[in-house]
């Protein structure tokens, strides 16, 4: 099949080299500019997301998807409600952990100041496993920050960069991150896999069951993710463990930022 | 008529990468595949530094903009496939 016009092919090859190296060069002035591009990119992103996101909902509320949208939503709510429920169930065993350590050492604990920011942009479009939100370095944030999101607080990334407004936040579970937790009270070093998952390898005669909490010291001991399960195999030294973050991404609209 | 439908494909698969921009980053991997293999699109790797502008941070675990890298390189290592398969003999 000759889909081509002869003429076209250099003239088709002269554009690629072109948008080749203006590409290369973006990357560069972008850099030399302290990531000015990068910046005006996100905000076109962020403000694009919210404006199509609402439209997007608009679209799925019309007449005609009304049978199949009215499954849609009870699933959607069944799935909330048992999402609710697993991470209410979480969050006792986590309190109750907390208040059986500061029984033991007899320490007052001292609330923490932080910042509400809003999440402008989806958690499954960025291949490295980051998001943006909307507060940034004018609103208190910094880089190095903690953030964290549902009800009891649980870890799920820390800041990397911010703008003025705006922040972009990696996912401790992002891909190939690796990090130093605590499970059970053994020391592991888990491995993210994006998606909210994470993976380590422990020893085989470690004691590590599903729904063991995972803390992360260099977070203040924080809770990032519950084992969602274990495998080993009959000749292997080792034994996956499956982590998991306690929350549903897709349910997170706010999150709480703390300095470290 | 086959020059407007080229247009055409080039223009979806182009509107799916940006979408994918937004939402979810394989849209863009695979419409760039796509573009990559069917036409010499000088649109995959501005959508490989879009990728990165817009969600790469210097404090990653990846220490380069690999969707910028990819998208070159996937553009241009498909030329000889297009050279074969699409061009008169």
């Amino acid at each position: 099949m000759n889909s081509y016009r002869r003429h076209d092919a250099p003239r088709a090859r002269r554009h690629l080299t072109i948008a080749t190296i203006l590409v290369v060069l973006l990357a560069c002035i972008d850099m030399f500019s302290h990531g000015y591009i990068r910046y005006l990119t996100r905000t076109v992103v962020s403000q694009a997301w919210s404006a199509t996101d609402s439209a997007v909902l608009h679209v799925l509320h019309m007449e005609v998807f009304t049978s199949r949208k009215a499954l849609i939503q009870e699933n959607e709510l069944l799935r909330t409600q048992l999402a609710r429920m697993q991470e209410q169930a979480i969050a006792y065993t986590a309190l109750e952990d907390e208040n059986h350590a500061l029984r033991e050492i007899a320490r007052v604990a001292s609330s923490e100041q932080g910042i509400t920011a809003p999440v402008t942009s989806s958690f499954y479009a960025s291949p490295y496993g980051t998001f943006l939100i909307g507060a940034g370095s004018a609103d208190g944030i910094a880089r190095g920050d903690m953030v964290l999101a549902g009800e009891t607080g649980f870890l799920i990334g820390r800041v990397v960069h911010t703008d003025a407004h705006r922040a972009v936040v990696v996912e401790l579970f992002a891909p190939g991150a690796k990090f130093d937790a605590v499970i059970n009270g053994i020391s592991v070093e888990l491995e993210g896999r994006g998606g909210g998952n994470a993976h380590a390898n422990v020893p085989r005669d470690s004691v590590i069951a599903s729904g063991d909490l995972v803390r992360v010291r260099q977070y203040g001991d924080r809770v990032a993710g519950v084992v969602g399960g274990v495998e080993v195999g009959p000749a292997s030294a080792y034994q996956d463990v499956y982590v998991a973050l306690p929350i549903s991404r897709s349910s997170i609209s706010f999150v709480y930022v703390v300095s470290q | 008529m086959l020059f407007r439908n080229s247009n055409t494909i080039k223009f979806v698969l182009g509107v799916i990468a940006l979408f994918g921009i937004m939402y979810a980053w394989w849209l863009t991997l695979v419409a760039s595949i796509i573009l990559s293999v069917r036409y010499r699109a000088w649109e995959v790797p501005v959508f490989g530094l879009l990728l990165d502008f817009a969600w790469y941070a210097p404090d990653l675990s990846f220490h380069w903009p690999i969707c910028t890298a990819i998208s070159i390189l996937i553009v241009w290592v498909f030329e000889p496939l297009r050279n074969r398969l699409f061009t008169r003999s």
